[in-house]
């Protein structure tokens, strides 16, 4: 009877390289078909515009909205004190168009200018609040705190707070795209 | 013939089982085994309870809350979404016991190397598990405990984008992400659970469990005997001396019946929490995790500056590498707790120190919103109380407490008079250290009264 253990010379050498033939096909296989899956999988890391920072920051889990949306007449803001307003805008998310809708605070420092911020915190993304006593914003998560016009004043939030690109046109405030934290 | 006997002769199981069940099990197994058995069974509690769930939830933003408000009015709804929820907490707890176990019996020693880095494998799996199920009911709790979560692991050196991209399904918390969220809790973890489990339990039942440690040797050493051949004729002792199988099942019963009925009482008594719709222009909310992440939340209030995301990283990598590779540099022969003293010690210092960061976590008093009223305890005079409105006013109860309500940012004031004189708190004041932002724009008379309130704190 003719067996077919490894100790069989010429059928040893047979048996092995049938093995790794196999192995080979499998793992072949494998890739043709985890290549793709692991591929579509990580498409959101592919599509974005990755850094690769040393130090990341925190990312405004804010729906990033296109184009331009009118907040109102400029009038309807007084100077000096912040205004949380609630906004609907235009998000494409996976492959179609949704109104959000989103706060922002928005600033009159003087008359003559405008800032839209983002009501996340720098440091892990609480929504911070306006005190209108200490003329400040404040997280409640780990004590970060921003001045009035949203710049870093204390606690861990690595940088000031988000804004959004802003103009006045026709006497009104126009909203525009987050500015992506560098 | 009965069933079982023509099945057995077509299939031969029965010796299978019987040699399952009497193989023979080291004496002194006991209870504190059944904790591996009792991880294994909720486990399968999750999975039954998951997919009748799955059944009924929507993974998309605009329905999912919907969706479990709904199964919370379908019969039985709530008990099996409680059952969910209870089992998922208790989950935690169990693996955690049942590796503190296996560390403190040193059981990974050889042969036993792969097991525990599986095991470990397994751990992170059920992390995972209870990080993304929470985000599913798109409630207040499940969205900004999602938010901070994702940018605690976004915050890593040069990958941090990559992850929090491939978490989020983009930058932003949209309904991509619960999707995401979902696949990865019904499909990529349970599949990842089932092999590794499946691999898990073949080791343990391929080797045998490890019998508990002695504080004293079971034999003489035998001159130029090899490890393997001495771990054999110890572990053959172990063995002849213990019990069949079966006998340790019972106790892993008896345990199980335990745990589904504490978890069948939670679930029925307290019910899986559901807070308002998640908001994402919430702003006053509070973001809390749930009681098995509070430790990390709690850890960000320690760790702050420049090197904050750096500090993170390296302390969950290294942590959970040192977790996951512990068999290898842990390799010595004593197995006892009281003969490993560092290890037992080290062993100790985390789990105190994991159990301090939840207890803070858990016991942190929410931030009072900014000029939220404090209550005046006792009587003030006219300036005091005027040093109390201008407190409210600048916000100071955002990070300071007074009398067990406000936020914990800075130092507690209830007994800021006791430690400080009015002259060192105005300096404080005007001229903080680090953490708290000057406030010089407090009008002389403001101040005046405000240092007149805060000397009534003693």
């Amino acid at each position: 009877m003719v067996t077919d253990s490894p100790a069989v010379g010429g059928r040893a050498t047979r048996r092995a390289f049938v093995i790794r033939a196999l192995a080979g096909v499998g793992a072949a296989l494998a890739a043709a078909v985890g290549v793709p899956i692991a591929g579509l999988a990580a498409a959101p890391a592919f599509r974005s515009s990755l850094r690769w920072p040393l130090q990341a920051g925190s990312v405004p889990p804010t729906p990033r909205a296109t184009g331009w949306t009118s907040l109102g007449p400029v009038d309807g803001f007084q100077v000096g004190v912040p205004k949380l307003l609630p906004v609907t805008v235009p998000v494409e998310v996976q492959g179609a168009t949704e109104w959000t809708p989103i706060a922002v605070y928005v600033l009159r420092p003087d008359a003559d200018t405008v800032a839209i911020l983002d009501i996340h915190c720098t440091h892990m993304g609480c929504p911070v609040g306006w005190s209108q006593g200490a003329k400040r914003f404040l997280c409640p998560c780990h004590g970060g705190a921003f001045t009035a016009d949203g710049a870093r004043e204390a606690g861990p939030p690595p940088r000031p707070m988000d804004r959004y690109r802003a103009l006045v046109a026709n006497q009104e405030i126009w909203m525009g795209p987050l500015i992506e934290p560098a | 013939m009965g069933i079982f006997d023509w099945v057995d002769e077509r299939l031969g199981v029965k010796s299978l089982v019987r040699g399952f069940l009497d193989r023979p099990v080291p004496a002194n197994v006991g209870w504190l085994n059944t904790l591996g058995s009792a991880t294994l069974f909720l486990l399968l509690v999750q999975i039954a309870t998951g997919i009748s769930l799955a059944l009924f939830y929507v993974p998309a933003a605009d329905n999912a809350y919907q969706s479990v408000q709904h199964i919370d009015t379908l019969a039985f709804g709530t008990l099996v979404r409680g059952v969910h929820h209870w089992s998922a907490s208790a989950l935690v707890v169990l693996i955690g016991l049942h590796t503190l176990r296996v560390f403190f019996h040193a059981a990974y020693r050889y042969p036993r190397e792969l097991t525990w880095v599986v095991g470990a494998l397994l751990f992170l799996v059920t992390l995972g598990f209870a990080f993304t199920g929470y985000l599913l009911p798109w409630d207040q709790k499940a969205y900004w405990a999602t938010v901070v979560g994702t940018n605690v692991a976004g915050s890593a050196p040069f990958v941090g984008d990559l992850i929090l991209n491939l978490l989020r399904g983009g930058p932003a918390m949209t309904t991509a992400t619960l999707t995401r969220f979902y696949g990865i809790h019904v499909w990529v973890l349970p599949a990842s659970l089932l092999l590794l489990v499946g691999l898990h339990l073949f080791m343990v039942i391929r080797q045998g469990i490890a019998a508990p440690p002695r504080r004293n040797a079971t034999s003489e050493e035998i001159p130029g005997e090899t490890k393997k051949a001495r771990y054999a004729r110890e572990y053959a002792a172990e063995k002849s001396a213990g019990h069949p199988f079966y006998q340790s099942l019972l106790k892993d019963a008896v345990v199980a019946v335990g745990i589904i009925l504490v978890v069948a009482v939670l679930a029925i008594a307290v019910g899986a929490p559901l807070e308002a719709r998640a908001d994402p222009n919430a702003v006053g909310y509070v973001p809390r995790p749930e009681w098995y992440f509070l430790d990390v939340f709690q850890m960000l209030w320690y760790v702050s500056g420049p090197a904050e995301p750096l500090i993170i990283f390296l302390a969950g990598t290294v942590g959970f590498l040192v977790f996951l590779l512990l068999p290898l540099f842990d390799r010595g022969r004593e197995r006892h707790p009281r003969r490993r003293p560092v290890a037992t010690l080290a062993g100790a210092l985390v789990v105190v120190a994991v159990g301090v960061l939840t207890y803070q976590g858990a016991t942190a008093p929410a931030p009072v919103a900014a000029g939220a009223g404090l209550t005046a305890s006792g009587s003030l005079t006219a300036s005091q109380k005027a040093g109390l409105h201008v407190f409210e006013l600048e916000g100071c109860a955002a990070c300071h407490l007074v009398n067990g309500s406000g936020g914990t940012a800075g130092p507690d004031l209830t007994h800021v008079a006791a430690r400080l004189g009015s002259a060192e708190i105005q300096h404080q004041i005007l001229q903080p250290r680090d953490k708290m932002p000057p406030y010089t724009d407090i009008a002389p008379a403001d101040m005046t009264s405000l240092l007149d309130f805060l000397s009534t704190l003693k």
